[in-house]
């Protein structure tokens, strides 16, 4: 006998299985998610965005920045349940608005960075120039039109495409990572062998196993400025860059992705006092919309006169 | 077929102890290396990533992974005794229906090792998670400056026992309602296992699992050129509040892929099973 029946059913199992994945074309992808925009249009007397989301819970993998000719700041979001009103997202604390969204509690068995929508991507008036990133998440920057200047502050890594930035300034807060993630970058001794990995780890503070990254890709930028606090920094896509300066304690290690780009980095040891900078938290508290505050989040000196070198 | 010629439960049971009585020192050995596999795997995982491979998001992943490849050898070892002619015969004249022969089967693959396995790689996990913390704390606290305290050291809850279907407050575990779903994988499976162990005579294992790749390749394809969007499959979203099922027809695909094809292939077991039987 030859198994003629058996034969016949399977074949119908292939063709339910088969249609079965094919009916999941009759709804759109991603079709079981709403997408909005919300706009917020009061930005008289802002001069900085500063984002305080925390990045596990409502952003995709990186937070999409992008800088466009518009008068409003508006938040792209998806997800099942989105936000109506930018206003349960942005909130204004002096000369900053923040993103801070108030989220409800997670249901009952979830874990509590759970959210039923994420932001898809931040598009910001070209005249906010100032950015302050909390968390570690990743930055993803492009820019529609030209910018003079761009700084931004951060613990995550930052990059930037499609963009046509006259002086870009990075401040790598990296060192300011927690304790947990600095933990992570442990793995990166676990490469070395256990005599040196120990004599490594006493001899410096937790800070030196922070890292940070610069990646740069099809962007017009004339001027880069890092200011770095130990750890490791990594320069990519630099063919562009005309200038760099780096300032860092001479414990930072570089790596670069083109050896030309040695002849245009000017490295500096950070002074104690742009260090001390560097080790504030990022984020001020909700009052600090004082002079002092401000300075905290501004360029340092160095940074004000870059083409004077 | 009368149901008394196609199922009986007197002679269920007899067949239920006959199969114990011959199988249960096989069993007990496959569970044995499955054990072995599974601790010293773990060991490797905990030497190369210095005891985090103790934590419960771990311990999930190996579990399931190992739930899944060791339930389809399983399965294909079922009904092993049809390829050779000697033991077939023996297997086929046994006095019970083909139905009886097979609702065992299921019984067995779908039920009895999941719950053996369970219970076997709760103690691989369990000696994991204790060793994993100690491990990863001894290492934490050697590698940590003075003045640091305890922020950085590990945390007793993630190195929590995984026990199947039970919430964890670590995101990268997956909800309960979810896990549901690779029961289901391994239903199809394993149904695809003993399908193929019963209708191959020959080379069975080396047989099905090339029909196995086939299908897959053929599937790849398809979604290549046609695009499924394969996210209006998660029905356990729906269930855990995350997502809104579209329609009727949304609940009826999910259907028919989660339970219309390991009944199916199930079915195509029965069949074959039976096709031998009269031939």
């Amino acid at each position: 006998m030859k198994q003629r029946k058996t034969r016949l059913l399977f074949l119908f199992t292939l063709a339910v299985f088969w249609l079965s994945l094919l009916l999941t074309r009759t709804w759109p992808e991603g079709g079981r998610f709403q997408t909005g925009t919300l706009a917020y249009r009061e930005l008289q007397g802002i001069t900085a965005l500063q984002i305080d989301a925390d990045p596990a819970r409502i952003w995709t993998n990186t937070l999409h920045i992008a800088f466009t000719d518009q008068d409003a700041i508006t938040v792209e979001v998806h997800g099942q349940s989105t936000p109506t009103d930018a206003h349960t997202l942005l909130v204004r604390e002096g000369d900053r608005l923040v993103l801070r969204p108030s989220l409800p509690d997670p249901p009952a068995g979830r874990n509590e960075r759970y959210a039923s929508w994420r932001i898809k991507q931040l598009n910001v008036p070209l005249h906010l120039a100032q950015l302050v990133v909390r968390h570690d998440g990743d930055l993803l920057i492009s820019s529609a039109q030209a910018m003079p200047a761009l700084t931004i502050r951060t613990q995550g890594h930052v990059q930037v495409a499609h963009a046509e930035i006259g002086q870009l300034h990075v401040y790598s807060h990296a060192s300011m990572r927690s304790p947990d993630e600095a933990r992570l970058a442990e793995l990166a001794y676990a490469k070395v062998d256990a005599d040196s990995r120990r004599a490594e780890a006493s001899a410096h503070p937790l800070e030196k196993l922070a890292s940070g990254r610069v990646s740069i890709a099809s962007s017009r930028i004339e001027y880069l400025h890092i200011e770095n606090l130990d750890g490791s920094i990594g320069l990519q896509n630099m063919a562009l860059l005309k200038q760099i300066a780096l300032l860092a304690t001479p414990g930072t290690a570089i790596s670069l992705d083109r050896l030309d780009a040695m002849a245009r980095l000017q490295w500096k040891p950070l002074s104690e006092a742009q260090a001390e900078v560097l080790r504030q938290p990022l984020a001020p508290p909700a009052s600090a919309t004082s002079p002092a505050a401000s300075a905290s989040s501004a360029p340092s000196a160095s940074a004000q006169a870059p083409a004077a070198e | 077929m009368k149901p008394a010629t196609c199922f009986a439960p007197s002679r269920f049971l007899r067949l239920l102890r006959a199969q114990w009585a011959e199988q249960r020192r096989a069993y007990g050995l496959f569970l044995l290396v499955v054990f072995a596999t599974q601790a010293l795997l773990m060991l490797i995982m905990l030497a190369m990533e210095h005891g985090r491979a103790g934590q419960t998001g771990t311990q999930a992943f190996f579990f399931w992974l190992g739930l899944l490849v060791s339930g389809m050898v399983f399965a294909s070892q079922y009904f092993a005794a049809l390829r050779r002619p000697e033991s077939a015969l023996l297997l086929l004249t046994r006095p019970a229906s083909t139905c009886e022969k097979w609702l065992l089967a299921a019984l067995t693959v779908l039920v009895a090792y999941p719950l053996a396995y369970t219970l076997c790689i709760t103690l691989v996990n369990a000696a994991a998670g204790a060793v994993g913390y100690q491990w990863d704390l001894a290492r934490a606290t050697e590698l940590l400056p003075e003045g640091i305290t305890h922020s950085a050291l590990p945390e007793p809850r993630d190195y929590a026992l995984f026990v199947p279907f039970a919430t964890y407050q670590d995101s990268s575990l997956q909800a309960p309602a979810s896990q549901w779903a690779w029961l289901l994988v391994l239903a199809g499976l394993s149904g695809f296992a003993v399908l193929g162990s019963i209708y191959f005579r020959k080379l069975a294992g080396l047989k099905t699992a090339v029909v196995c790749f086939v299908v897959f390749l053929l599937t790849v394809l398809l979604s290549s050129t046609l695009g499924f969007h394969l996210e209006h499959l998660a029905w356990w979203l729906v269930l855990s509040g995350e997502a809104s099922a579209p329609s009727l027809l949304w609940w009826l695909v999910n259907a028919l892929f989660w339970l219309g094809v390991p009944a199916l292939l199930w079915l195509c077991a029965l069949l074959a099973l039976r096709e031998r039987d009269l031939a």
